[in-house]
């Protein structure tokens, strides 16, 4: 049960606050201290669904009292009626400077958005800035919701609301080599392919990785079978029956399945395949032993 | 191995000043503002009544953001007039959520049921039918990227950042990593702000973030707060140098990690970002910079002492002055104005001024540019963009001459 102080509930969205409670557990698992936390990147995947709508609602009935939007009904009775801290929750990076302020970090840093690949997007700039040396260790994940009436049209829209809609975050600390004595497994590709034929593509990948198992985080059953049917008879798992749709937290809970899959099952080679509407790919391969 | 140098091979703006650079930058060297009462809707009552509008009748969209940007981007790319694999080129953009109507939101809420718990069951009846009323466009801050993605031809990587008032500098960070990477040869990056509505209006007014006295002066002793505009500009990079204008020589990010609003009291984050870019650079000081200077009374000043930490003595030479007094806070879009500002101050020998500075104040002096643009050589020029939420990100250009 995700318990959040009352302020932060004023402030933030409800994916800010999963990104918060993820974000907080992270550190804690990695047993990071306050000053490595300082020197940490931060790259999120973030969607847009905003703020919630039962403080909003009253500000939009006084705003549009005949269900047209009247500018003088908002200056002269909505504004009264607005939490005024509610534009914070409708700002998308939010979800991570929430988390940012909440763990101390102070790195290099990025907010991606895409419409099923910008969790994946957030990993690969999260391993880059460690490569490249402009932080020791980042944290990179992805928080969002698709319990929002906005969104949920909009998922309609696309013809992606059939799927049980879902919200969740997840955030993974990655380092340098060597950096810890027990890694849980080294991320050995993080990309995004652009414009993908997913069973394609999915097949490609498979040849290339040959892994024991494939995570599928796709925003639709019908992205899903294309995926599937690209990975022939290698074990796959499947994120959005369980989880349901959660935009862009989706893939970060799939790099979370594909830990344990890695650590617990054992599995040597776990890849992570996202999609979303937009149509790009999102691969990640996690090994669980050095290369 | 040493990374490739990134190099700007053309750049575009469109702004309430003009449809191109060459026009803004014409205007803003003698002064002059586009701060003006809001002509978009009436806006009596409300928190702030001015802002910087793009008057353009082709700009008067159902997604003013997509045709701002577009209109942008591409007068940046022809300008480029590079060829390249379309799987070589990348296309970085900051941009934010554009807005449906709101009459369609409001629709939204009455189907949900427009009580304190939200009627799933109601809006499962409801909501299809007004699905079509999305523009998945309009909505989407991908799509503005998207749409870039297409008309220039693109199909190497496409990024969009979502980082409030640093987006599009992080979008031009990041494609200056891009390219250093291999990712990609050519990146068209950059970024759009289109936040003169009632909604945002009304968010950043509650905040208390509007200047009540209409006015955007960074750095004067009578800020008050910020005015909202509007506009695109967009960048084409690459690792062939060509005929280049300046190289992208350093970029910098970091985190303030303290509170949504406010920057870091001692504006720790400001500096470790530019001393990441100065760094990167291999710099340790510039001619000029461009501030994000937003005319807060907080920021400015903060800005300020940054800069005196970051530059130490070489900072009573930098010349410093800031593009939100003339074309206010672009907020998605800022970073990259006012990156066009700072690449004008290299390639054209001008520092354009701050408009609305008329009295320094005590806490923000600095060899500030007021009136007029100042006419002096500068090699390096450095960018700030500093967001709501404690993000910062830094760009150094130096003169390729």
């Amino acid at each position: 049960m995700l318990t959040t102080p009352p302020r932060l509930r004023k402030m933030a969205s409800r994916a800010a606050e999963l990104s918060v409670a993820a974000c907080q557990r992270a550190v804690l698992d990695a047993g990071l201290s306050a000053g490595q936390c300082a020197d940490a990147g931060c790259f999120l995947g973030v969607g847009a669904s905003g703020g919630a709508f039962e403080e909003f609602e009253p500000f939009l009935a006084a705003s549009a009292p005949d269900g047209q939007f009247d500018p003088e009904a908002l200056a002269s009775r909505g504004l009264q009626l607005l939490n005024p801290l509610y534009a914070f929750q409708l700002m998308n990076n939010f979800a991570l400077c929430h988390a940012a302020i909440a763990c101390g970090l102070q790195g290099p840093n990025g907010a991606y958005f895409s419409r099923g690949s910008g969790t994946v997007h957030a990993v690969r700039a999260a391993a880059a800035a460690v490569a490249e040396g402009l932080c020791p260790l980042a944290l990179a994940g992805g928080a969002d919701s698709a319990l929002h009436p906005v969104t949920r049209a909009e998922l309609a829209r696309d013809g992606e609301a059939s799927e049980p809609l879902g919200e969740g975050a997840a955030w993974l600390v990655l380092g340098r080599d060597g950096m810890a004595e027990q890694p849980l497994a080294w991320l050995m590709e993080a990309q995004v392919v652009v414009d993908a034929r997913l069973a394609e593509e999915a097949e490609r990948w498979v040849a290339r990785f040959d892994p024991d198992c494939v995570v599928v985080a796709a925003w639709s059953a019908v992205a899903s079978a294309a995926l599937r049917r690209g990975l022939g008879a290698t074990l796959a798992i499947e994120t959005l029956t369980r989880w349901g749709n959660c935009l862009a937290g989706l893939p970060a809970l799939a790099l979370c399945v594909a830990l344990d899959a890695a650590v617990k099952a054992g599995l040597s080679r776990v890849l992570v395949l996202s999609a979303g509407v937009d149509g790009d790919l999102g691969v990640c391969l996690l090994h669980r032993s050095r290369p | 191995m040493t990374a490739p140098s990134v190099w700007l091979r053309a750049f575009e703006a469109v702004t309430p000043l003009g449809d191109t650079w060459a026009a803004t930058a014409a205007a803003l060297a003698a002064g002059k503002s586009a701060v003006a009462p809001i002509a978009a809707f009436d806006c009596a009552g409300f928190p702030s009544t001015v802002a910087c509008e793009i008057a353009a009748p082709w700009a008067k969209v159902a997604d003013r953001r997509r045709a701002i940007a577009l209109h942008a981007a591409e007068r940046a790319w022809q300008a480029a007039a590079l060829t390249a694999a379309p799987e070589r080129i990348g296309v970085f953009v900051g941009a934010e959520s554009g807005r449906a109507e709101f009459a369609t939101v409001r629709a939204l809420a009455l189907a949900a049921g427009s009580g304190p718990a939200f009627d799933h069951g109601a809006f499962a009846r409801f909501a299809p039918a007004l699905a079509a009323r999305f523009d998945a466009g309009v909505a989407s801050p991908a799509a503005v990227a998207a749409s870039i993605a297409g008309r220039v031809g693109a199909l190497g990587p496409c990024e969009t950042f979502s980082l409030a008032c640093a987006s599009s500098s992080a979008a031009i960070v990041e494609a200056v990593r891009a390219l250093r990477g291999g990712e990609c040869d050519v990146a068209v990056c950059g970024g759009v702000g289109a936040d003169v509505d009632p909604l945002m209006l009304t968010g950043f007014g509650l905040l208390g973030m509007l200047s009540s006295r209409g006015a955007s002066c960074p750095f004067d002793i009578r800020r008050d707060g910020m005015v909202v505009g509007e506009g695109a500009a967009f960048f084409v990079l690459a690792i062939e140098r060509g005929p280049a204008m300046v190289e992208m020589a350093g970029v910098g990010r970091s985190l303030d990690a303290g509170h949504l609003t406010a920057p870091d009291p001692q504006g720790a984050g400001a500096v470790r970002a530019m001393r990441a870019a100065l760094a990167d650079a291999g710099e340790v000081s510039v001619d000029c910079v461009q501030a994000h200077g937003t005319s807060t009374p907080l920021n400015d000043g903060i800005e300020i002492a940054a800069l005196r930490q970051v530059l130490g003595e070489a900072a009573e030479q930098a010349y410093v002055s800031s593009v939100k007094g003339a074309l206010g806070h672009w907020i998605a879009g800022a970073g990259a104005i006012g990156l066009c500002c700072a690449v004008h101050a290299v390639v054209a020998a001008e520092v354009l001024p701050t408009a609305g500075l008329r009295d320094v104040a005590p806490e923000c002096k600095a060899r500030h540019v007021v009136g007029t643009a100042v006419r002096a050589p500068i090699r390096t020029a450095l960018a700030n963009a500093f967001a709501f939420g404690g993000a910062n990100s830094c760009v150094v250009v130096r003169s390729a001459a």
